[in-house]
């Protein structure tokens, strides 16, 4: 059963966004569970930075809304629903000039909160040594993991990870992997999380948001995606092009030939014993038939695979 | 108020080994120190006289505030309302201020009170300072004519009688420095209407009876400063100017607020 409004830290309805001609989020309508993991992804330009800073207010839509805890974002609620989230937009928002700890103590301080919270921030990502050095001395690794402590000072009910781990090195993926899968478990917090690694999300979530274009191309749970994926075998055989001229015959398609094997969706798991006997009857030596499990990026591949476009940036060179 | 208060307490907190702050003090110490060196060097016979017995009124009007208020104070405003924005602008700041649950007004014009605030540090430091260097020349040139005891009022006065209308010209360069990430933009703004400035402020200085110099210079927020105490204008010409200063500024700093407010952040 589909979440209710109110199960849902985030929903989107119809939300659209054009920069110019160009269409960066079209009628995007997301649903992302309370004390889920959600991982938005897309091809970089796909619109998940836009539909990120809707979500948080920063830019307007041209059509749709946007609901937090069950309700609508607007000047009236901003304040209010705002509290409870966290965000990391992009890059780590942090001043160089400063300490770890006077980069928390900023937010703190224009939040209100107690200044234990920026100790517990701290221990949460593991900088409580670093934290009197300047941010300009700290490897971008650090400076990650800061920006999630930034995000984190509140300890929000819903905690917006735009690409956490742009530029990490193997290493330094591993450790703010780890720190995501922490949070909902240890501190109850729903984590939105956008991304074009599929490998390392693919650990993590618990539900997906696919993107393409601006549109979402798919919504659920891991095994939903999964699910939808064709039933596809390897067939090892020693004349392929005749063996995927049979394929039909048993119910199967062709999906490829590849060297000394055919790659084929069986549509449904009983047909594979009758793709054995019509390739076997045929006179055909059949050495292997072997499932083929797709990977979330394999799934990811497929569904973008259209869907990729140069990305879009904000035509204008003003700020904020 | 209280959310006002916090992001003004944030501001002063990101002032921290920054320019700005430095600026603040080592500018007006700068032109201290050139204007001392000026008025040791004065030719003997030379004495401080305007129309007050004791010479430091000349002292501060004849030099220093002439060059503060006509060239070095719009450059420092220029300058100090770019290296605020640029704190912000460096790593794009902006999206994580206005993502928190705070009025979004308050971050902009935090930024003004500091800008503000500034200064006001640096009539500060030109109040010493010139007490400092009539001093000095008490000590060293006693035949320029100046006499104690230190008129403190009077140079608190001068000092500070430029500083508000200075909200209009911080509240154009803010919004100006906030708009752009660019740090030439509010510099070469800076520079060019000081550049005009200087030539509507001729016409006060020589008392040309121009039709439109000395009504323009107190309509042109880079001349407000040098019109409120220069020697040469009227009554009526500084008031205007101090008025246009005060209202404007605050009209600009409301205007600047709605605007920003209202932007995407980028």
């Amino acid at each position: 059963m589909p979440p209710t409004m109110t199960d849902c830290a985030i929903n989107t309805s119809h939300l659209t966004r054009r920069f110019g001609d160009v269409r960066a989020v079209e009628s995007l309508s997301l649903s992302v569970p309370r004390s889920s993991v959600y991982a938005f992804l897309g091809p970089n330009g796909s619109g998940k930075t836009t539909t990120i800073r809707m979500i948080l207010g920063l830019i307007r839509a041209d059509q749709g809304e946007v609901r937090l805890f069950g309700r609508p974002l607007d000047s009236n609620s901003r304040r209010e629903l705002l509290s409870r989230v966290g965000a990391m937009v992009e890059t780590p928002s942090l001043y160089p000039h400063l300490t770890g700890f006077e980069n928390l103590r900023a937010t703190q301080q224009l939040l209100a909160l107690p200044r234990s919270f920026i100790e517990r921030s701290l221990r949460i990502v593991g900088l409580e040594a670093d934290a009197a050095r300047l941010v300009k001395e700290y490897s971008l690794g650090m400076r990650q993991r800061l920006g999630v402590a930034q995000a984190l000072l509140s300890l929000p009910e819903l905690l917006i990870l735009d690409e956490p781990t742009n530029g990490f090195d193997p290493g330094g993926m591993l450790e703010m992997r780890e720190l995501i899968r922490r949070l909902p478990s240890e501190h109850g917090v729903t984590i939105f999380l956008s991304s074009h690694l599929l490998a390392e999300v693919e650990q993590l979530a618990t539900h997906v948001g696919i993107i393409g274009r601006g549109k979402l191309l798919f919504e659920g749970t891991l095994e939903s995606l999964r699910s939808r994926q064709p039933q596809l075998v390897r067939i090892e055989v020693d004349q392929p092009p005749s063996a995927g001229a049979l394929l039909p015959e048993a119910g199967c398609t062709l999906v490829r030939i590849e060297d000394k094997t055919v790659l084929a969706d069986v549509g449904a798991r009983e047909n594979v014993p009758r793709l054995a006997a019509t390739l076997v009857r045929a006179g055909l030596k059949l050495y292997e038939i072997s499932a083929v499990h797709a990977s979330l990026e394999d799934m990811f591949l497929e569904l973008t695979k259209d869907h990729k476009m140069a990305p879009v940036s904000l035509p204008v060179e003003v700020a904020p | 108020m209280k959310y006002l208060s916090r992001a003004v307490g944030v501001e002063l907190l990101k002032l921290r080994r920054t320019l700005a702050l430095c600026a603040s003090w080592v500018i007006p110490v700068a032109l201290l120190a050139m204007t001392t060196a000026i008025n040791l060097s004065r030719g003997y016979g030379t004495k401080f006289v305007l129309d007050e017995p004791n010479g430091w009124d000349s002292l501060m009007l004849d030099l220093t505030l002439v060059l503060w208020c006509f060239v070095v104070l719009p450059l420092f405003v220029a300058l100090e309302a770019a290296l605020l924005a640029g704190i912000e602008h460096r790593e794009n700041t902006w999206k994580h201020l206005f993502a928190l649950p705070l009025p979004r007004w308050t971050i902009y014009v935090a930024k003004l009170l500091v800008g503000f605030g500034l200064v006001c540090v640096t009539s500060l430091v030109l109040a010493v300072g010139t007490a400092l260097q009539g001093w000095i020349i008490l000590t060293l040139r006693p035949d320029l004519g100046l006499s104690t005891p230190i008129p403190w009022a009077l140079i608190l006065w001068r000092s500070f009688s430029f500083v508000p209308p200075v909200l209009l010209m911080i509240a154009v360069e803010t919004w100006v420095a906030v708009s752009w990430r660019s740090f030439t933009v509010p510099m070469t703004l800076g520079v060019s209407c000081t550049a005009v400035t200087i030539m509507l402020l001729r016409t006060i200085k020589n008392n040309l009876s121009t039709p439109y110099g000395p009504h323009l210079a107190s309509y042109f927020p880079w001349s407000l400063p040098y019109v409120v105490i220069a020697p040469g204008a009227t009554p009526n010409l500084r008031e205007t100017a101090f008025l246009v200063g005060v209202l404007g500024g605050l009209l600009a700093s409301i205007l600047g607020c709605w605007e920003i407010v209202r932007r995407d952040v980028a």
